[in-house]
């Protein structure tokens, strides 16, 4: 019997590749994501490899030495048929800090001075001790009115988690925020259907990311206190069971009423499913029920955001949202929400959809989870026309 | 500027650094690991090359001991062959009896009288074309000239011939025998006793040794 993996493997050597891209590596909360694409002869974005790795202890212990990283970093690079070890990755979203900053240039100085100015008045801290960088938004030639995003991480953060990776055997080409990854998934998935303005909804388990780009354009990245534990601790505090049975029921039964309910595109939410036969409503309903307080407040944050893009963004409203992380794995979320803000929501549940070819398809759909969306983005720099 | 990169150049530069200074190294190991081959190898082919100049020399060795032996054993052959050659000469002597004979014929009617006679063996040079190798004669080759020997018979004689004439002819018969090469009077004197003259002389006649040996 043919291993799913050498068949992978061999899958993956019939493919005529002209371009090889880097591995994007992610590493989520709970597993460790990496996707390599690669350009094929026919000039589409192809699906070289991929594999998502639930972690053995906890993240932080993986990250805390090579030790512990390389062996698997190696085992997986090896069994899943990586080509290189030259890597693309992003800091983890709690140790970056994303601001849009508004600034005058002036004609005597660069941007790069003019943002560090700017951003001296609004952080109180030494600047020298961060890695800054900077992506511009938007400029106003008549005023000389700039916006752009900002990233600033801790030196020695950067330089620790540099360092972790190298001595894991990688080479890091590029180490990129999350939402430049998510801007380039987005951009390459939909540039097809011409959407304007796209807010990309990344649930984490304590804190969630609202991304909103235009385009090829990343506009501005915003933190929420809207996290995954919490809505879980709370509904099991309500319905009196473990956070584990919490959770089992909620990706069990989801938040998706009746058939024909949503009137967003759902993607996973299809309700002719096997599984979808031995599913009780009264129990989704009632899931529903406790989660709508704290969903209303998701509601609150993403409108403002909404109003908020309108307006750094000359008016254009955001025309699609998009879900990634834990919640886009459960059922009628995008439903929900697509039903209360009166925007198309998706849940981005298989990220790798757009790059597999049609001998890889299925070996590839059953390694794919929405985790893989940031390693995903990662592993499309170079490889899409948007940068 | 495109693309938000939180590496700092520094870093880049260090990373940098450290993989030229890998290579460097890789490098470096690959140049000493290319020469201690190439030190050991040539480390074999000079302990090879010694071997070989070694067995060589022992061979040269040899070889000398045994051109010096060689020339010790001609050496000894051309001193073996020599007095092989004298000793072969000396057994093969003239005949005495022919000897008598030839100078019986030559002192016939001729007035002399022997007060002693003496054969002596001489070693006389002879060319070389001249000689046949019958024992007679010794040939001793070289590189550079060849060298005959031949054990000559010379027979002393000396007597007392009634006077100068007579002398002569004896000397004129003898030198008619075949046998008879050479004869030379080395000395003559006067002798007068009792009123009777008469010439002492010494005589030395050389034996033909052709003439014995066809």
């Amino acid at each position: 019997m043919i291993s799913l993996q050498s068949f992978s493997r061999r899958v993956q050597t019939s493919v005529p590749w002209t371009e090889t891209g880097l591995i994007g590596v992610d590493f989520s909360i709970d597993n460790i994501n990496l996707v390599q694409l690669g350009t094929m002869i026919n000039g589409k974005v192809g699906l070289r490899s991929c594999c998502s790795i639930k972690y053995e202890k906890s993240r932080e212990e993986l990250l805390s030495s090579p030790k512990n990283l390389r062996p698997i970093l190696h085992q997986v690079i090896k069994e899943h048929g990586f080509k290189g070890k030259n890597i693309i990755s992003s800091m983890p979203s709690s140790d970056v800090r994303i601001y849009s900053i508004n600034y005058t240039k002036s004609k005597n100085s660069d941007d790069s001075e003019s943002i560090l100015q700017a951003l001296q008045g609004r952080i109180d801290e030494d600047l020298s001790q961060y890695v800054i960088d900077y992506l511009p938004v938007r400029s106003d030639d008549k005023h000389g009115e700039q916006l752009a995003l900002v990233a600033l991480v801790k030196q020695d953060l950067v330089i620790s988690y540099l360092e972790l990776l190298r001595n894991s055997g990688l080479h890091v080409e590029a180490l990129e925020i999350r939402p430049a990854a998510i801007k380039r998934l987005v951009y390459s998935i939909h540039q097809k259907q011409n959407y304007q303005n796209v807010l990309v909804i990344n649930f984490g388990n304590d804190k969630s990311y609202l991304t909103v780009t235009s385009g090829r354009r990343l506009l501005f990245d915003h933190q929420i206190n809207f996290g995954v534990k919490a809505l879980v601790e709370k509904m099991s505090n309500v319905l009196e069971m473990p956070h584990e049975a919490t959770l089992g029921l909620m990706h069990k039964h989801g938040f998706e009423i009746g058939n024909g309910s949503s009137s967003g595109s759902g993607s996973d939410s299809n309700s002719s499913s096997p599984q979808s036969t031995y599913i009780d409503e009264d129990v989704t309903k009632t899931l529903l029920d406790i989660a709508k307080p704290i969903f209303s407040e998701l509601i609150d944050e993403i409108n403002r955001i909404l109003i908020f893009a309108a307006s750094e963004n000359q008016g254009e409203s955001i025309t699609n949202i998009f879900l990634l992380g834990s919640l886009a794995h459960i059922k009628g979320v995008d439903d929900y929400l697509d039903k209360k803000l009166n925007i198309s929501v998706q849940s981005l549940s298989d990220p790798l959809a757009s790059f597999r070819n049609a001998s890889s398809q299925e070996i590839f759909e059953e390694m794919s989870t929405p985790d893989m969306a940031i390693a995903t983005g990662l592993a499309l720099k170079g490889l899409v026309n948007n940068e | 500027m495109s693309e938000i990169d939180l590496i700092p150049t520094v870093y880049r530069e260090h990373v940098w650094r450290l993989h030229a200074l890998k290579l460097f190294g890789f490098i470096i190991l690959c140049v000493f690991i290319v020469v201690s081959v190439a030190y050991g190898a040539l480390e074999h082919v000079k302990n090879e090359t010694n071997l070989e100049i070694i067995k060589l020399s022992k061979i040269k060795e040899i070889t000398s001991q045994q051109r010096d032996n060689l020339r010790l054993l001609r050496g000894e052959k051309k001193e073996l062959i020599y007095q092989w050659a004298l000793l072969s000469g000396l057994r093969s002597a003239v005949d005495a009896e022919d000897l008598f004979v030839a100078i019986d014929v030559a002192i016939q009617d001729v007035d002399i009288w022997f007060t002693s006679m003496k054969f002596q063996r001489t070693e006389i040079e002879v060319e070389e074309e001249n000689l046949v190798n019958t024992g007679y004669f010794l040939i001793v080759t070289s590189d550079q000239e060849k060298q005959s020997l031949a054990i000559g018979t010379k027979m002393l004689i000396s007597g007392q011939a009634s006077n100068h004439s007579t002398l002569s002819s004896f000397v004129n018969n003898l030198l008619d025998q075949s046998e008879i090469l050479d004869a030379k009077v080395l000395e003559t004197s006067s002798n007068k006793r009792n009123k009777t003259k008469s010439v002492n002389f010494n005589l030395a006649i050389t034996v033909n040794l052709e003439n014995k040996i066809s």
